[in-house]
């Protein structure tokens, strides 16, 4: 059934250079992973929009190059594409006024300060986007391509140039991390809501 | 009692469970609510245009679109309404074709000098008709329109080709197709630009041809044959879904469609092909040749490949004193011995242009066989200036 849907994926880009509505079936597959990635790395929500806009414009417009290479994964691809955008765009952050280092650039969620944001996400799910923003890069990225992005392995592999080994012993160790964390928080909480009452 | 994350070893640490797994996906980032629909709409925009990569800055078109999207499709159609009356054209074509040639400078341009065909042959089998609409030719380019009627009042939500041939009649030589269009058409044939699943039972579609390839200079028309299917599929929903089921979906004729008919040939063409050479990054590229016909603009340029393991692409950026040239339309790769080539397609009106141009080549990519993310990247700048006669 994989294979299937990885052919029917395959055939949907041959034709989505040239025929709106397979581009359309693709956009509309992908638009909320790839926002998902994108706005975990770029926190300013307009910067983050314009991010995920740029991100589609230029898979528009190299649709008709990538006809004809056969890429292993579309969707690593794609993601290839999101990654430099995001690499783009601190770029010229740091080339700006506001200069902020490519390397130190913090991720999305340590740097959510909006409260009325915090609320509508869920106290739940801004934990996790905490926590996950708090691990080493190298883990940070893994881990949204792996849940934000939902690539595969090999996949995650093609995006950061890594062997697909490597991304499995990060994935195991920053899950492992995060679960321990998540769990002595909630253990915390706990114990604070029952010494309260 | 504390829970200190370091009284524990890696080996004593949990597995975490599967829910975990989706617990963390869950927390992804959510976009509101509006701007999937948003950006679908000006990413079917920016298909249609298929406008040069560096034309438009990504957040400006993003942010203005959302004012101005909507004005300036009507602002579109109703200056080339005024164009076709104040040239006096005999040309008499659909709105949807119209609003087709307004996304193509090329086009556009030679539209308004006149040039075109309008055919309207049709054919009908088991349901469905195939007319042949309209076409152009020049030294670059051979551009048709064709349109597919399904069903009446049937709700198909793709009607499109598999098949699709454009050959010389008299020597057989298959005509390379290098883009097309489509689009499913309205109730008042106006071409269907939404991100919402539409239906209907009629489409349009634009195919462009290479002609440069073809030893044109001896006819003043080609002779040529059309061989395309037709077919229809009507989804309740679009899912994505195994080929088979798609394919098991389609319903259309057996046989292709046949059109035989000619199309005057524009023979109107600049070129200039002094090489010439620029170096940056240790690699040396040369511009070949530019040539510039009515409707499309060509830029060849070559370099020796910094690894000859990988196919090599350019990063061009081809300028006028009237700004930068618009339709990058895109590229074909070649080898020419050791070197690597491409040879660019802008689909843009710049025959009556006779000022001074620039081509600066700003990157060069190599693209290796471990799939789309498997490239190497040099940035440079390859200045050429120049004067096509």
């Amino acid at each position: 059934m994989e294979d299937d849907l990885r052919q029917y994926e395959e055939d949907l880009v041959r034709r989505a250079a040239d025929d709106p509505a397979a581009f359309r079936q693709l956009y509309e597959h992908y638009f909320r992973r790839v926002y998902g990635y994108v706005a975990s790395r770029i926190s300013h929500p307009d910067d983050a929009e314009d991010a995920v806009s740029e991100v589609f414009l230029r898979v528009v417009r190299h649709l008709p190059r990538l006809r004809g290479q056969h890429p292993a994964s579309f969707a690593a691809w794609l993601f290839t594409i999101a990654r430099n955008t995001v690499t783009d765009y601190y770029r010229r952050q740091a080339s700006s006024e506001r200069a902020v280092a490519l390397e130190a650039a913090p991720p999305a969620a340590a740097l959510v300060r909006d409260p009325a944001a915090l609320l509508i996400d869920g106290e739940d799910r801004r934990r996790l986007r905490e926590m996950i923003a708090a691990l080493p890069e190298r883990k940070r990225e893994v881990i949204m391509l792996k849940y934000y992005a939902g690539l595969r392995n090999q996949e995650i592999a093609a995006v950061l140039q890594i062997r697909e080994r490597t991304v499995a012993a990060y994935l195991s160790r920053a899950l492992e991390e995060l679960y321990e964390k998540y769990t002595c928080q909630e253990a915390e909480q706990k114990e604070v809501a029952d010494h309260d009452s | 009692m504390t829970h200190d994350r370091f009284h524990h070893s890696s080996e004593e640490r949990t597995q975490p469970p599967a829910e975990f797994e989706s617990r963390i996906a869950r927390s992804a980032p959510q976009p509101r609510e509006d701007f999937q629909a948003e950006l679908a709409g000006q990413l079917l925009k920016a298909f249609a245009q298929r406008r040069h990569p560096r034309s438009i800055p990504a957040a400006l078109l993003s942010r203005q679109s959302r004012q101005y999207g909507r004005l300036s499709w009507r602002a579109a159609a109703v200056l080339i309404a005024i164009l076709m009356i104040g040239i006096g054209t005999v040309i008499a074509v659909s709105s949807a074709l119209q609003q087709f040639i307004s996304f193509d400078a090329g086009l556009k341009a030679i539209y308004e000098q006149g040039h075109g065909h309008e055919i309207g042959s049709s054919q009908t089998q088991d349901g469905f008709t195939v007319t042949l609409e309209w076409a152009y030719a020049d030294g670059n380019r051979l551009t048709l329109a064709y349109s597919i009627a399904g069903h009446p009042g049937t709700p198909y939500t793709n009607l499109s080709s598999d098949q699709y041939t454009l050959t010389l009649r008299d020597t057989g030589t298959e005509i390379p197709f290098i883009q097309g269009m489509s689009s499913l058409l309205d109730a008042n044939g106006e071409l269907v630009i939404s991100a919402e699943p539409v239906t209907s039972d009629r489409s349009l579609h634009i195919m462009t041809h290479d002609l440069s390839a073809i030893e044109t200079s001896s006819r003043s028309s080609l002779d040529l044959r059309l061989e395309v299917d037709a077919y229809g599929i009507t989804l309740q929903q679009r899912t994505l879904m195994p080929i088979e089921a798609f394919n098991a979906m389609k319903e259309g004729p057996e046989e292709l469609f046949s059109f035989d008919f000619s199309v005057a040939l524009v023979n109107e063409q600049r070129v200039f092909d002094t090489a010439l050479t620029a170096s940056d990054q240790d690699v040396t590229v040369s511009l070949r040749r530019v040539s510039v016909s009515p409707s499309q603009t060509r830029v060849v340029v070559c370099f020796l490949p910094p690894d000859p393991a990988r196919q090599w692409t350019a990063v061009p950026v081809l300028t006028t004193a009237e700004g930068e040239v618009q339709g990058g339309g895109g590229v074909r790769t070649f080898m020419e011995g050791e070197l690597a080539c491409n040879d660019y397609t802008y689909f843009s009106g710049m025959y009556d242009y006779t000022g001074a141009w620039r081509l600066e080549v700003t990157e060069l990519i190599g693209f290796g066989s471990g799939g789309g993310s498997d490239q190497q990247r040099i940035a440079g700048s390859w200045v050429f200036d120049f004067v096509v006669p």
